[in-house]
């Protein structure tokens, strides 16, 4: 059952986004996460969320299955909607009690920090929606390689980073063994003060240690076994080549980055604020 | 020449005491001499802690002698030359027992292509071999799948693939198998048996299951580091008492075999299943019924 787990949330589909080169969707990410930084009004953020939509639509991941990525931050944003929302000073507040304030822009500035975060959970999922894992790691071993000049091991890095992710399944499942069958000799997990928990768990941790400790040693012979050797060059199966699409998605990017920031150059100057603020 | 000669090895491990101070040597593998040849089938048994994984790793130079001498291919083994360590590593694969614990990729095919990476060939010759060696155990069809969705003697399939992707010469069986259901256990045996008819990729089988040896063309069985025995599966197996002292356990069908052999000379022995059995028995009771 374990087993099951698929790290991130990779969605299995063949489209335009899920084709392009790893790199180009790290790039991508990082100029979507400045685009929702830069933009703080409504018009920005009208803007970042067509671009949203836009990526969304050709990477024909279903809406739904997008939204699932926001459950685990939904009380984060709850959380930052209501400190700005109560407890902002800068307003004149119709309401007053305590430290609560209430003013329209507290709860404007909350809304305007709710919908930040939300853009920049949903629009950073689109890269784990797209790109497997290991994808992922090599677009990352890429990205990062100018940093051997600098003698950081980054195939190293990016093997255990790969590796971490092919354990993680297992770990859990063990886990849960050993959970069972500490359970079944009358550890209980779920009453008790909190210092009982903790107490509780550490059956758990140590076996576990022990057994994660004995497969790295078993790993680690198994590589060697296969050739393995650390600073020595590795070849790939399926090396990172650019593709056309992947020249033309860069020039999207830095147009998209180019035009965003003019615009708010433009209207920090001409002081419109309607870009600026909401 | 031999493929591999093992003259006088002995391999020391540290014995320590309660705080980790080392307080003398212990021999786990103690004075062995050996020799293999080029495409045979090998199997080497002994009871659990008599030194057979020690010594695997000797042939995978994995370990290196501290006394005597292991020489691949008349190359005598130096831990100080790199290229004959790396040379021989590509020579002779090792899978080992634990199924989980030796698969590095995300997926089959990646995890195929780790040997072949490693020692920076060309792309489009990893694919080739990657795909060759996994038609060959047959999980092509799986290649895109993760290792965690295989069965145990699926991951042992995917962990030869592995090493048949390097072209090895040699393939060391761990206890490869002990961790598998028996259905699975004997699908892998054949397949292993197969490799070395048809590919004649010398097996070296390491087990403490004798029922898993009867296709060897070798046997060495060993006890507390030491060689105790070796030859044919025939001669070793009537070996009883050296069987016994090894701590393993001969086939009941063939210590059955061998005890009729006692009762009536006629009735041969070297019998390892129950049809050999069977043929044997209607063979020595057609002849005594001609004879009355
Ligand atoms: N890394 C080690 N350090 C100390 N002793 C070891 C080590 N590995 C194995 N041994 C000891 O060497 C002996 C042989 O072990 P091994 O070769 O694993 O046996 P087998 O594979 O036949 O079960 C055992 O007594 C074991 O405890
Ligand atoms: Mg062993």
């Amino acid at each position: 059952m374990f087993r099951e787990i698929t790290l991130g949330q990779y969605y299995a589909v063949d489209s335009v986004i899920h084709r392009l080169d790893p790199r180009v969707k790290l790039f991508g990410t990082l100029i979507y996460i400045m685009s929702v930084f830069m933009a703080g009004g409504l018009s920005g953020y009208l803007i970042v969320t067509m671009v949203y939509m836009l990526v969304m639509k050709l990477s024909k991941v279903p809406f739904s299955f997008a939204l699932r990525g926001l459950k685990s931050v939904v009380w984060i944003v709850l959380m930052t909607f209501i400190c700005n929302a109560f407890f902002y000073t800068g307003g004149t507040p119709f309401i007053k009690y305590g430290v609560i304030s209430i003013s329209a822009a507290g709860i404007k500035y909350g809304v305007a920090m709710s919908v930040r975060l939300i853009l920049l959970v949903l629009g950073s999922s689109i890269l784990t929606l797209t790109t497997t894992p290991n994808e992922l790691t090599y677009g990352l071993e890429k990205a990062f390689g100018f940093l051997i000049k600098f003698h950081v091991p980054v195939q190293e890095i990016a093997l255990m980073m790969s590796i971490a992710l092919r354990f993680i399944p297992i770990l859990i499942e063990e886990t849960d063994k050993i959970m069972k069958a500490q359970a079944s000799r009358g550890t209980d997990f779920d009453t008790g003060s909190i210092i009982k928990r903790v107490k509780n768990y550490i059956p758990i941790i140590i076996p576990l240690f022990i057994s994660a400790f004995r497969r790295a040693g078993d790993l680690a012979l198994a590589m060697e076994s296969r050739c393995y050797r650390t600073g020595y060059q590795r070849t790939k199966m399926y090396p990172l080549k650019y593709t056309k699409a992947d020249g033309k998605g860069y020039l999207v990017l830095m147009v998209y980055l180019l035009l965003f920031t003019l615009a708010k150059c433009t209207l920090l100057y001409t002081g419109n604020s309607g870009f600026y603020t909401m | 020449m031999p493929f591999i000669s093992i003259k006088n090895l002995v391999h020391q491990f540290h014995v320590r005491d309660m705080n980790g101070e080392i307080t003398g040597e212990y021999n786990a593998i103690d004075d062995i001499s050996m020799e293999i040849e080029e495409g045979q089938f090998i199997a080497i048994l002994g009871r659990n802690g008599s030194g057979k994984s020690t010594l695997a790793r000797h042939f995978n130079n994995l370990l290196f002698a501290d006394k005597g001498s292991i020489w691949i291919n008349d190359i005598l083994v130096n831990h100080e030359n790199e290229d004959i360590i790396w040379n021989n590593r590509k020579k002779i694969g090792m899978v080992f027992q634990n199924p989980d614990n030796q698969i590095i990729g995300t997926t089959v095919e990646e995890d195929t292509a780790f040997g072949p990476e490693n020692i920076g060939i060309e792309s489009e010759n990893i694919i080739t071999l990657v795909n060759e060696a996994l038609e060959a155990v047959k999980m092509k069809h799986k290649s895109k799948m993760s290792p965690n969705h295989l069965s145990g003697g699926q991951k042992q399939k995917v962990a030869i693939a592995g090493i048949l992707a390097l072209k090895p010469k040699c393939i060391v069986l761990d206890e490869a198998t002990s961790m598998l259901d028996p259905h699975s256990r004997k699908e892998l045996m054949k397949f292993v048996l197969e490799l070395n008819k048809k590919e004649k990729i010398t097996i070296i089988m390491i087990t403490h299951n004798m029922e898993e040896v009867v296709n060897a063309d070798k046997l060495f069985i060993m006890n507390k580091g030491k060689l105790l025995t070796h030859g044919s599966v025939n001669e070793v197996f009537n070996e009883v008492e050296t069987i016994k002292e090894a701590g393993l356990e001969i086939p009941e069908i063939t210590e059955l075999a061998i005890k009729l052999h006692h009762v009536n000379q006629n009735f041969r022995t070297g019998i390892f299943t129950p049809e050999e059995f069977a043929n044997e028995f209607e063979r020595v009771y057609n002849e005594k019924r001609n004879k009355e």
